[in-house]
């Protein structure tokens, strides 16, 4: 009771504060169903080339004029939902709810439940956030806070997403800021977006909803009637009878649907693309007198630091993936013992070592697949192998044992399994491990490994989310052999739902990718592709073509910068390349 | 059930009492009842200063004029879509009425600027660089009396707070449970003694029976302060429910982007194409 009774003035004093919360449960509507502003967001979606009042800076613009419509019309595209940063904005209800604690019972998240978009949970329990190694999603992982009496939400691991829905984009850099504020009966939701990868300065919006008593149309009615339960769940369907791995988009300079813009609404087309600028009142004394307002350029993005330290993530039940060793290393431990999927460099083995043996619990390496050659993923292959009874057995495609030896690596002392056909399939801790050969890609000797139980599959240097893909020439290497194997990638995986999550997809460097992400990055990697075919197919330079920018719109997350692996090596990588294929 | 559960409740209870009826009591007779406060001196979150209008919604409504007629996603009745038809600028412009479009329940959506102050402290003031207008925001209850109709009207104003809610978490949670900074009110507005006006520069009508309502807020991210304004206007003539907008501003240091201009409307973009 003493106790008590010393928490009583507590308890008066927290009381004050605790009325600054408010209650946003319930069903809210955009007023009028369509809202009474950005209905060209609401409806029919806007034109291509509305990108007005957006900061867009000069990447953000490039990514939007190569967009195309029938980028829905891909298969992996075709569930996007929308995405967090649109959500609000889009034709869209908003259903808010609480989770309780089960044990507790004080709020651990608020759900926000949107038409078109997904299912967002905004943890108020203090959580972490998740390591940078960790899967991104269209609604991003959000945490809240109260501010008095507002909302606060923050979201990051968002995918690569969109502003408006003509191709407006933002980054997998995005960090929102949410602020939901309660009205009366109106609830106000200010959205700002950073990103340093498409946009100048930040970007904000408002948009308001009623408290509504009529159910609200959360799962796609009226939108969708006929089809609510198959919509929302949505798989994939043939809406074309083109090359189902065609990626539309417009080249630079072709995209005429925005000179259709500029003349429709009497607009100088210079107008169209100056991004931040467009937003401030000062835009249309510009646009009459013909001042041209220069655009923001791009920030120059320096590679995400390195800690020199291991980071384990535990991507499903068996499998884990260790970061920090050179390449990624895969761990699938089981009751048989213990498979790795490349060894990192030899520097790092012995604590990539006691690493795997922490997370195993100490149990024995059995197998260690390569998926390449080089020393930063068969670097660990001899201490790693070296088991107390006999040697882990070591298996790749015959050329990784071929390039070792001519290397004269330590690994190449070590016998291997080698195969040379298209695949080679094992079973191990209770699920088939097929070993899928791809050629032509990164270089001569590249395999993906997909574990089929776990649903997992590792691209080794196929795909490196923090760089531009590397391919050597030299080793048979090739821009469209990478593609290739992108496309054999995103045959396997399936998503579990509006396009993301199912299949997981471990990188030869970086963080786990799904479905979604292998789509962009192969949109990415076909996308410059054809620029610089097409430059190199008119006689320009290397020069020329670099000078043209062609990785403009993408160099803010794969540029890295300061890297032995840059922009510029790419182009001219791919460059060469696309000359030599003539 | 040992007791010490009804125990705690009760002490609760009377905690929240407690407080509520404190916060109910006027000054006790134990000294001079401290002076109240003005609305200056009780305001929880300070809009004062230079802001700017962000254009990123309804650029094409907003910024350009659009088409005679063009009353997209405003809830018109066939009144307003007949008086909507009826928008003749240089009829306008003619009669002196170019700030048809610079009225109170359409400035707020115009790209320009906003100078916020204290007229003394029970009135904010709110000066606009395009159509230099100025509101004036009274807190003070007998300052409603305004003679005439104008393009500002009459507008009351308060500190309010949202609806209360109640977390129990508040009260069993850690310290690190409890919101952070201080707590924020909004500023509500109503305003009504207005001229007819337009909503949008295309002629898009509200009636001289117009009551506006908004909600003025800001938020402060990423070392920017922004100030968004919910406004809902009610008008029996040409409306046939609420119409809601919300707009934002982004803080500006000082003057230096002031740009004092009449009232003006472009002439419509005519659509090509």
């Amino acid at each position: 009771m003493k106790k008590i009774m010393v928490l009583l003035p507590l308890i008066c004093a927290a009381s004050t504060t605790v009325l600054a919360q408010v209650d946003f449960t319930g069903e809210w509507d955009h007023p009028g169903m369509f809202g009474h502003e950005d209905l060209n967001d609401r409806g029919q979606g806007p034109e291509i080339g509305d990108y007005m009042g957006l900061p867009l800076n000069a990447a953000g613009l490039r990514k939007a004029e190569s967009y195309s419509g029938s980028w829905l019309s891909v298969p992996e595209h075709q569930c996007t939902p929308h995405p967090a940063a649109y959500q609000t904005w889009g034709p869209n209800t908003l259903s808010v709810g609480k989770i309780y604690d089960p044990v507790q019972r004080v709020v651990q998240a608020i759900t926000l439940y949107g038409t078109f978009g997904l299912d967002r949970v905004v943890w108020m329990d203090g959580r972490e956030r998740p390591p940078e190694t960790a899967l991104h999603s269209f609604s991003g992982f959000s945490t809240g806070h109260w501010e008095g009496d507002k909302l606060v939400v923050e979201t990051t691991h968002l995918k690569t997403g969109w502003l408006r829905r003509n191709g407006t984009p933002t980054s997998e850099r995005a960090k929102m800021t949410e602020y939901f504020e309660r009205f009366d009966n109106y609830l106000l939701v200010t959205t700002i977006v950073e990103d340093p990868v498409y946009l100048s300065e930040p970007f904000v919006r408002t948009t308001e909803y009623e408290l509504t008593l009529r159910p609200v149309p959360v799962l796609g009615y009226p939108f969708t009637r006929n089809d609510g339960p198959t919509f929302y769940k949505c798989f994939p369907g043939e809406e074309t009878t083109s090359n189902k791995y065609f990626v539309p988009h417009y080249l630079p300079g072709t995209n005429t649907l925005l000179d259709d813009f500029a003349t429709k609404y009497r607009i100088p087309r210079w107008a169209l693309a100056r991004g931040g600028a467009s937003m401030y009142p000062e835009i249309m004394r510009n646009i009459f007198s013909n001042n041209v307002v220069k655009v923001a350029a791009p920030q120059v993005l320096a590679a995400p630091p390195r800690d020199n330290a291991l980071h384990s993530v535990q991507v499903r039940d068996r499998i884990w993936l260790i970061t920090g060793a050179g390449a990624n290393v895969t761990v699938q431990v089981g009751n048989e013992g213990v498979l790795l999927v490349d060894t990192g460099t030899a520097a790092m083995a012995p604590r990539l070592l006691e690493e795997i043996r922490r997370i195993t619990g100490g149990k024995p390496i059995h197998y260690i697949i390569n998926t390449q050659w080089q020393a930063d993923h068969t670097g660990g292959n001899v201490l790693l192998s070296d088991g107390p009874i006999q040697r882990a057995a070591i298996l790749a495609q015959e050329n990784v044992g071929l390039r070792l030896a001519e290397a004269k690596a330590d690994a190449s002392k070590l016998v291997m399994d080698t195969y040379y056909s298209d695949s080679k399939v094992i079973y191990f801790n209770g699920e088939a491990i097929e070993i899928i050969k791809v050629p032509k890609a990164h270089g001569d000797g590249d395999s993906l490994v997909f574990f089929r139980g776990s649903d997992v599959v590792v691209a080794g240097d196929i795909i490196a989310t923090n760089s531009f893909p590397r391919f050597d020439t030299a080793e048979d290497g090739s821009i469209n052999g990478l593609l290739a194997a992108l496309n054999r990638i995103l045959d396997i995986t399936v998503a579990e739902n509006r396009g993301q999550g199912g299949t997981i997809v471990i990188p030869g460097h970086g963080r786990l990718y799904d479905e979604a992400d292998v789509a962009e990055y192969r949109d990415m990697v076909n996308i410059v592709r054809d620029r610089i075919q097409q430059a190199a197919s008119k006689g320009q330079t290397l020069q020329q073509v670099r000078d043209s920018q062609p990785v403009l719109d993408y160099a803010g997350i794969f540029g890295n910068a300061g890297t032995d692996w840059t922009s510029d090596n790419f182009v001219e990588a791919v460059y060469k390349n696309v000359r030599g294929a003539k | 059930m040992s007791g010490r559960f009804p125990t705690t409740t009760i002490v609760l209870v009377a905690g929240l009492l407690l407080t509520a009826w404190a916060q109910a009591q006027p000054p006790g007779p134990g000294g001079p009842p401290p002076a109240p406060r003005s609305p200056r001196e009780a305001a929880q979150v300070d809009i004062t200063g230079y802001w700017v209008a962000l254009v990123t919604e309804d650029w094409l409504w907003r910024m350009v004029t659009p088409q005679k007629g063009d009353i997209t996603s405003v809830p018109m009745n066939p009144n307003g879509r007949r008086a909507a038809n009826e928008w003749d600028r240089e009829r306008d412009i003619a009669n002196g009425e170019q700030c048809k479009a610079f009225g109170a329940a359409g400035l707020m959506r115009q790209p320009l600027r906003l100078h916020i102050t204290w007229e003394g402290n029970d009135t904010l003031r709110i000066d606009t660089d395009a159509g230099q207008q100025t509101r004036l925001l009274h807190f003070a209850a007998n300052a409603a009396a305004v003679a005439a109709p104008s393009w500002q009207g009459n507008s009351t104003a308060e500190w309010t707070r949202a609806v209360a809610g109640f977390d129990m978490r508040m009260v069993f949670g850690s310290p690190k449970d409890l919101p952070k900074g201080p707590l924020q009110a909004s500023l509500k507005v109503n305003t009504s003694q207005l001229r007819a006006g337009y909503l949008r520069k295309n002629g898009v009508p509200y009636s001289d029976s117009t009551q506006l309502t908004e909600y003025f807020s800001r938020v402060t991210t990423a070392g920017n302060d922004y100030l968004t304004v919910l406004s809902i206007v009610r008008d029996p003539v040409y409306l046939t429910g609420p119409f809601l907008t919300s707009s934002q501003f982004k803080r500006e240091p000082d003057a230096a982007k002031w740009n004092p201009s009449p009232c003006q409307t472009a002439a419509p973009q005519q659509k090509g194409g």
